[in-house]
């Protein structure tokens, strides 16, 4: 697999250094290339067709629906499941065990004898099997200040105030979103060869979107059932403002950590579209628009995005004066009409504006671009067992350079230090959860899990230190195994350099946050709300159209 | 271990109270977990589950095999040299070899222009596995001869169809050949992978109880610290 190809003069890049540290990837925004875009663009364009062939839902609320996308050679349907759960046993912890509403993405239109296999498995979640049919399976609760608010106003005749699905954002939240290959689930081997599962997470994605349309159904239903004649259906308008909640945790660091390749493809795609526009020598009154218009977007998004976090406060606030600095710039001082107008746009934000309006601001740059860089998305995904291999030819002089050359970040720590090693990564035994532990005042830390790449680095060049220059590293590893994993990042390293977050993730300031907002932003996550250090939540597709209004809508 | 049929269709009792249907993926994850669990490095505990998947992507039961090299430990890593690896009087382990052959394959140690025989190994089934892998990373198709029993694996790391008919027991201790393919492969016919494994209850039990080696015990300080105290009403 060959990595992403740089295709424009390297002045236009940033360095992996800049962009693979912990305090940017913690201001990632959603761009056209994130997943969720990805999905609905491939969507719009193939002319799916959705349907609800199964709605079996009674008077509380309880029963099952399927939501089905049809294209232009397969199927795919969520079979969601709505249950009646008392608010006491209502929890977003990985260590709750019911929920309001469960799913499965089903590879296909599920047979009767399928519903009833899934509805012994599928609310049970983890406890629960599901099969090779299905390719996800997730769990939703009920925002219960908004959803009963709007079930209320809706059987009421009235529709709900606007500033108050603004302020919330969606009716139900996701809590777990297991995508292929968990808990029985299809391999993503079985999907390969189907352009629409290329793109990364598009089962997850799809599974989502779709149950945001029941979210919205289901309130409507229940609106039905209490007010009768009297009820009306949520506006249209108003609708487009809900997106699907998710909260999340620790769960889905490690994921950055362990798959090096693929995200060095994330970010690598990411940073060629930015380069590509940067590197545009004019731009059109057209493409201009757009960009204003973009602006205009994120502003106010910015305003509607709400937060109570210290961090994220702090974050807001940079970012709503860093878009006004952006607007006041583009219509009083930039020259649209210079040479690289964008590029001079670009660089004048790295001058002037906080790292979280300068990663609103690529975002916004790309999006006008959809004809530039919409083909990156393709190269965002990869068979990573092809780099999963050691080149034990290489000659340990050849390591050392490569070691030095892209991990100096690592090497300049001093891992013995307290607080350079406060932390350790591991599993509980409790709810099979990644946690993060205080080395020195918890115990566990022997069973630590290998996410502490910087200082491993460190213990390799140690070890390296004894070892001649010419002797090829099939020598080292026969007498010392346990270095091979850290040995074949460092050799990937050469053609995968954003294959690294380049920071100590055992630290004492380590924020778990970042790493959760760069991989949300990537699948299109938006509304940033840290609950804990370690704990977000965030909305998804919020905005965009919904699956019966796909044909109609404007997707780009 | 049996692995799904290949359309991949699902009957209604596919969960049987001895058995459960694995995604490859799944099974690949939870070998690295038991692995580790058993004692292994990290780095080994990664090259087990990676060959696990790649016996189970065609049709040998990965999991159980893993499963046996879990419970021996006294096998040895081989002494190299040209053409020849030996032991120690001592059966040779199935992934130092498998890892050496992998390291060494185009270093004089190793395959070299011709042929490396490796005597007194157990554990051919797990080795397998880091065979497929060298042939890929040299991009030569190899040829795995035992007794009188051979195999073929291309440059895509896939075997040819006769690993459904050779007879591999993992306990067995046997000398080994592998040679440099001048064979066409195009012409040899490969086996499909498959993607879904059924595992059997009492190997996945003895998986997990490895597995379960790596978990830490909850305390309230890491229930607290896990996340914060959501609030559902919001």
């Amino acid at each position: 697999m060959k990595p992403i190809e740089q295709t424009v003069p390297a002045r236009f890049y940033r360095s992996p250094s800049q962009v693979m540290c912990l305090t940017r990837m913690g201001c990632s925004h959603p761009t056209r290339l994130s997943f969720l875009r990805q999905l609905l663009r491939r969507l719009k364009k193939e002319n799916w067709n959705f349907d609800r062939p199964v709605w079996q839902i009674n008077q509380q609320g309880v029963g099952h629906a399927v939501y089905r996308m049809q294209g232009p050679e397969r199927c795919y349907s969520l079979v969601a499941f709505a249950h009646d759960l008392p608010a006491e046993m209502r929890s977003d912890r990985v260590i709750a065990t019911a929920w309001d509403a469960t799913f499965t993405l089903f590879d296909g239109t599920p047979s009767t004898a399928d519903i009833k296999r899934l509805e012994r498995n599928v609310p049970l979640q983890e406890a629960g099997r599901i099969s090779a049919k299905e390719l996800s399976l997730s769990r939703a609760n009920r925002s219960v200040r908004l959803f009963e608010y709007v079930v209320k106003e809706l059987a009421r005749g009235r529709q709900p105030e606007r500033s108050r699905l603004e302020q919330t954002g969606y009716l139900m939240r996701t809590t777990a979103v297991y995508g292929t290959g968990k808990f029985g689930a299809a391999d993503r081997g079985n999907l390969a060869g189907r352009p629409e599962m290329r793109a990364p997470f598009q089962a997850e994605m799809l599974s989502v979107w779709l149950t945001r349309a029941f979210t919205v159904d289901l309130v409507e239903h229940l609106a039905a059932e209490q007010g009768g004649l009297q009820a009306v259906r949520l506006d249209s308008t108003l609708r487009r403002l809900l997106g699907v909640g998710n909260s999340t945790g620790l769960g889905m660091a490690p994921f950055l950590v362990r798959h090096p390749v693929l995200i060095h493809h994330w970010f690598a795609a990411r940073e060629e579209a930015l380069a590509r526009v940067r590197s545009q020598p004019k731009l059109t009154s057209e493409i201009l628009d757009q960009f204003c218009e973009a602006l205009r977007e994120a502003q106010e998004n910015a305003v509607q995005w709400q937060s109570e976090h210290p961090l994220q406060v702090a974050k807001l606030k940079e970012l709503r004066e860093g878009l006004r600095q952006l607007q006041t710039f583009v219509h009083e001082e930039w020259d649209a009409a210079q040479i690289y107008p964008w590029d001079v746009l670009w660089q004048w934000g790295e001058r002037k504006l906080p790292i979280e309006a300068q990663e609103a601001m690529l975002a916004l740059l790309l999006e006008p671009h959809g004809e530039l860089v919409d083909d990156l998305g393709d190269q965002m995904a990869i068979d990573e067992e092809v780099t999963f291999k050691v080149d034990g030819r290489q000659s340990i002089g050849e390591l050392r350079k490569h070691l030095h050359s892209h991990f100096a970040w690592a090497l300049g720590t001093d891992y013995q230090q307290p607080e350079q090693c406060a932390r350790f990564w591991y599993v509980s035994e409790e709810k099979l959860e990644p946690r993060l532990g205080e080395r020195h005042c918890e115990s566990g830390a022997e069973r630590e899990q290998p996410l502490d790449i910087g200082r491993q680095v460190a213990e390799l060049c140690d070890l390296l230190k004894e070892w001649s220059d010419r002797i090829p590293v099939a020598h080292l590893l026969l007498v010392r195994p346990d270095f091979r994993s850290i040995v074949r990042r460092v050799q990937l390293s050469a053609h995968y350099p954003f294959a690294e977050i380049q920071d100590n993730l055992i630290s004492a300031e380590m924020l778990p946050i970042d790493l959760l907002r760069s991989k949300l932003a990537f699948f299109g996550a938006t509304r940033f709300d840290p609950r804990s250090d370690r704990w977000v939540r965030i909305s998804l597709f919020q905005g965009e159209p919904y699956p019966n209004e796909l044909n109609h809508a404007d997707v780009s | 271990m049996q692995m799904f049929p290949e359309n991949q269709q699902v009957s209604e009792g596919f969960c049987t109270s001895s058995d459960l249907w694995f995604a490859q993926s799944e099974l690949q994850q939870l070998l690295v977990k038991a692995a580790r669990g058993a004692g292994y490095c990290w780095s080994d505990a990664e090259e087990i589950g990676w060959a696990a998947a790649w016996l189970s992507k065609f049709g040998l039961p990965g999991g159980d095999f893993m499963l046996s090299l879990m419970l021996l430990n006294d096998l040895q890593a081989p002494r190299l040299a040209t053409q020849r690896w030996k032991g120690n009087n001592h059966p040779l382990c199935p992934l130092r070899c498998g890892l050496a052959l992998m390291d060494f394959a185009q270093l004089p140690e190793g395959l070299g222009v011709s042929s490396l025989v490796i005597e007194s190994m157990t554990g051919l089934p797990c080795f397998l596995a880091f065979t497929a892998q060298t042939a890929r990373q040299i991009q030569h198709p190899l040829q795995i001869q035992w007794e009188e029993q051979s195999l073929f694996i291309n440059e895509d790391a896939q075997p040819s169809v006769e690993i459904d008919q050779v007879s591999m027991e993992f306990g067995e201790t046997v000398d080994v050949r592998i040679t440099r393919s001048n064979s066409d492969m195009v012409s040899i016919e490969t086996k499909n992978p498959q993607y879904c494994v059924r595992v059997s209850k009492q190997i996945l039990e003895q998986l997990e109880a490895f597995a379960y080696q790596t978990l830490v015990p909850a305390s309230d300080l890491s229930r607290l610290r896990a996340g914060c105290h959501d609030d559902p009403t919001s």
